[in-house]
């Protein structure tokens, strides 16, 4: 007597998905339950980035940690100086010069672009095609140029700082930036032959992985991933800081919350980002770039916040002061934490290869959930 | 569910509410409950549609003071409830009403060595097998300060006080 496949004790396998590999964006370890091939459950395995960024907070003085904000989430790390400069400047009651606040938001925004692009490419390539990275990493080339430009660093950008920014731009930065736009407008239509209407990756991502905002508020999801599901949650416009408010944009918002509409909204934020951008380059205030702050700095005891919109979702600082020169908490929210979390509960059920794009799909940067 | 109904629910859950103002900081409600009162606090924060932002802990020379930060997705509105742990770090968990709290409980697991009583999962997040009970964000005893050098108490002065 024969057993079939699927009566087959050895149909049940347990998978090892990473840590080293090339769907899971940096080193996250899934171990899947798996029977045949749909996924039974899903186990993530954290922190093989961790660098206990907090601790480093406590022991050195306010101002130093503005070299870590960058390399907590390295795929777009000026909303997380952002973040920081906001908290300092609220402990110290400082205020920022008008030409800062609109740096921040065009080198900020910059970021943006950068980031999603590199995720679209990323993103694609985890679905198996190859030749949208060509096109994306060409663009964000660009980007990432006049981030060099302005902040020095191609990466980890050493931009933000309490009370500003760390440099000017000069008219031909303004005239590069510009162009950019120019030459980024151009391009969606390229895309949208490219990616948006092939019926492959259409098929691929239609109806897959489809978040609810019910889902997504139990788990703190947020960013791109909660306004694919429809929920119009972005701090920029919900509670804007550092300038937003007098910027007009809109917030891109999916209707089905599936891995189509992710791709959707954050193509559509890279529109809005550099309708941002050509605003505030339009109104480019004359001035300094940067108050005057003590080199040593020591807020009052007591307990700050701040919260920004990164690429990938809420990012909210938390310090408590006890009136010394070091913090003495630091808490980081990170969005990928709240957009990951979900992903157990998400999958039950799911093909092995609709897994993969749900998991892209989701715009993670690993590091940034281990700190 | 507005941010004064819910400061009325969370006095009502037994938490001392204080409303702040929005300008810059972006925290509207600051509450501060005994352990008892934190479940039912939670309660109310879910009935209102806000999402978990963080949990954290702080520790103190009179112990670790838990902080849930909660905030509305479509709305300014955001929340922070505080809450001192039992000795030894014994609390209870918020993430059998909030899931998403279930990791970065866990992480206060790690790095704090806190207890959750009825955690669905108390397992270590972040630190490696071998690095059990580094608790890397516990203080040195020198260098712990009290709820009122950090300003955690209630200050009357950081806000009015809602009627």
């Amino acid at each position: 007597m024969t057993i079939s496949a699927a009566e087959s004790p050895h149909y049940r396998m347990h998978l090892n998905l990473g840590p080293q590999h090339p769907s899971t964006h940096g080193v996250l370890h899934l171990e899947l339950e798996m029977y045949g091939e749909y996924v039974l459950g899903i186990e993530t395995v954290l922190g093989y980035g961790h660098r206990m960024h907090e601790k480093t907070a406590e022991r050195r003085p306010w101002q130093a940690f503005f070299a870590n904000t960058p390399r907590i989430d390295y795929a777009c790390g000026l909303p997380h100086g952002h973040c920081y400069a906001l908290l300092l400047e609220e402990a110290l009651q400082i205020e920022v010069p008008e030409r800062a606040l609109s740096l921040r938001i065009v080198s900020s925004e910059l970021n943006r672009i950068a980031s999603h692009l590199l995720w679209v490419g990323a993103f694609l390539l985890d679905l198996g095609a190859f030749t949208p990275i060509l096109y994306c990493f060409d663009d964000r080339e660009q980007a990432v140029d006049i981030l060099e430009h302005m902040t020095g660093s191609r990466l980890t950008h050493p931009y933000m700082c309490a009370g500003g920014v760390t440099g000017d731009i000069d008219e031909e930065t303004v005239l590069k930036i510009r162009a950019f736009i120019r030459r980024m407008r151009s391009r969606f239509s390229i895309y949208e032959r490219l990616v948006t209407n092939n019926v492959i990756f259409v098929m691929r991502t239609r109806g897959i992985g489809v978040i609810t905002p019910e889902l997504a508020r139990a788990y703190g999801a947020t960013g791109p991933v909660l306004r694919a599901s429809g929920v119009a949650c972005d701090i920029r416009t919900v509670a804007p800081y550092g300038g937003y408010g007098r910027y007009t944009f809109d917030v891109p918002l999916g209707a089905s919350g599936d891995c189509l509409d992710r791709y959707r909204v954050r193509m559509a934020e890279i529109r809005q980002s550099l309708a941002i951008i050509e605003q505030a380059l339009d109104r480019l205030p004359g001035g300094p770039v940067r108050a005057a702050v003590p080199r040593k700095i020591a807020p009052p005891p007591g307990e700050y916040s701040s919260s920004v919109e990164g690429a990938r979702g809420h990012v909210t600082y938390w310090a408590v002061s006890d009136g010394s020169e070091i913090p003495y908490r630091l808490k980081i929210r990170s969005a990928c934490m709240g957009n990951l979390s979900l992903l157990p509960e998400l999958c039950r059920g799911m093909l092995l290869a609709d897994l993969i794009a749900t998991l892209g799909s989701l715009d993670l940067v690993i590091p940034e959930i281990d700190r | 569910m507005n941010d004064e109904l819910l400061a009325g629910r969370l006095r009502d859950a037994g938490a001392h509410v204080t409303v702040l103002e929005a300008r810059g900081r972006g925290l509207h409600l600051r509450a501060r409950a005994e352990m008892d009162s934190l479940e039912a606090c939670a309660l109310a924060v879910r009935e209102a549609g806000l999402y978990p932002v963080f949990m954290t802990a702080v520790h103190t020379a009179s112990g670790f003071v838990l902080h849930y930060r909660f905030a509305a997705a479509e709305r300014d509105c955001r929340v922070m409830i505080s809450s001192p742990a039992g000795p030894d770090g014994r609390a209870r968990s918020l993430a059998p009403l909030f899931p998403g709290l279930q990791w970065h409980e866990r992480e206060a697991i790690d790095l704090f060595g806190l207890l959750f009583d009825n955690h669905p999962d108390p397992r270590p997040l972040l630190l490696p097998e071998e690095d059990r009970g580094l608790h890397p964000l516990r203080k040195d005893a020198g260098s712990l300060k009290t709820p009122e050098q950090l300003g955690l108490t209630a200050r009357p002065e950081t806000g009015g006080e809602a009627p």
